[in-house]
């Protein structure tokens, strides 16, 4: 080792360590991306806040309602490890998550896409618009039903006279059983 | 019997019971299998010996690509599985490639020379490529045709029945 780094002197280079095993197992793992990245690879502040949104955002794969970034799992730490490096590489948050999504489904975002959730929110508020006219209908009409019936008492208690001699009749013989 | 009480809680109770119904069915703890259908990632790992090896390898001929730990019981039950099929499918031109999940190679190999395999087992750091195939959970087995497209996904133990179905239909 001695005369390894007194000929890197005399050389003027530093004597190169061997790479361990697990550095070359790194090395050559390479996996294929769909697409390239669309931007340069972003500055270090700019890289650390995007990485920090998409792990905030993206869901742990083994865990029920935790993020990438507040799951302790190991296949949380790679799945975080995996974002930061395609953000370093200049790949987009929409990219990444699209990457993602890809892979998952639509599960593995946190918060699910506006366009799938909106209806839902909003069916509450119809409910209680289509509820809330259907009360108003049926408040008026109860109210005319009243008012009829306030108006034209002569149709409930007046008989009408074409039968009033037969009415009479009963009455009569409903009187002579009593 | 009133009649529009009836339809009125009818109409409230019908759609929240069927809505209820259909979330029935659905599993939330069921993955995507999104890359059925598609492309199999191409990936370049290291075996446990310490040899490259890259999807390209299997050169139009069907793959099975396995995701496994040694902390996984589903993945020793399914072991004897993958033995059997390698046996018999091997020769007749099936790769079969295991990947390690969240391990160490040290124990993979401990456990491979007590139990034995056919194939060749990677090494994935970072889980790259389990990312790029979108496992959740192991075991969870590809079964890749000659055209490299992923023809199924299995999460969880392939039985015997599923293994020799799905390879008769990618021959």
């Amino acid at each position: 080792m001695g005369t390894l780094i007194l000929l890197a002197a005399l050389l003027g280079t530093q004597p190169a360590f061997p790479e361990s095993p697990a550095d070359v197992v790194n090395e050559l793992a390479t996996v294929e991306l769909p697409e390239p990245p669309l931007e340069d690879p972003p500055d270090a502040a700019t890289a650390a806040a995007r990485t920090d949104r998409l792990q905030t955002h993206l869901r742990c794969p083994v865990c029920q309602g935790l993020s990438v970034a507040d799951s302790p799992s190991d296949a949380a730490r790679a799945m975080g490890t995996r974002i930061e490096e395609l953000v370093s590489q200049g790949y987009t948050e929409d990219q990444i998550t699209y990457y993602f999504v890809d892979r998952y489904g639509a599960w593995v975002e946190l918060e699910p896409p506006d366009e799938d959730h909106k209806a839902l929110f909003l069916a509450p508020i119809a409910v209680v618009l289509v509820g809330g006219f259907l009360l108003l209908i049926w408040g008026r009409r109860e109210r005319k039903m009243g008012t009829q019936t306030d108006d034209s008492p002569s149709q409930v208690h007046t008989p009408d006279p074409a039968i009033e001699p037969w009415r009479n009749r009963i009455l009569e013989e409903l009187g002579e059983v009593n | 019997m009133n009649w529009k009480v009836l339809t009125a809680g009818a109409v409230i109770t019908v759609p929240l019971v069927a809505l209820l119904a259909e979330g029935f069915n659905r599993d939330p703890k069921l993955r995507s299998n999104a890359l059925e259908g598609r492309q199999a990632p191409i990936f370049s790992l290291t075996t446990l010996d310490g040899d490259p090896f890259s999807l390209d390898e299997a050169n139009g001929k069907p793959v099975v690509v396995n995701f496994w730990s040694t902390w996984c019981q589903p993945c020793k039950i399914e072991h004897p599985v993958l033995l059997r099929a390698a046996e018999t499918y091997g020769p007749m031109g099936v790769h079969f490639v295991a990947v390690l999940y969240q391990d160490d190679a040290s124990k993979a190999r401990a456990y491979l020379n007590r139990s034995g395999s056919h194939w060749p087992t990677l090494e994935d750091p970072g889980g790259r490529t389990a990312i790029a195939y979108g496992v959740a959970g192991v075991p969870e087995t590809f079964f890749i045709d000659a055209s490299g497209t992923i023809v199924r996904k299995v999460s969880g133990p392939v039985s015997q029945e599923i293994m020799v179905t799905t390879l008769e239909q990618m021959l």
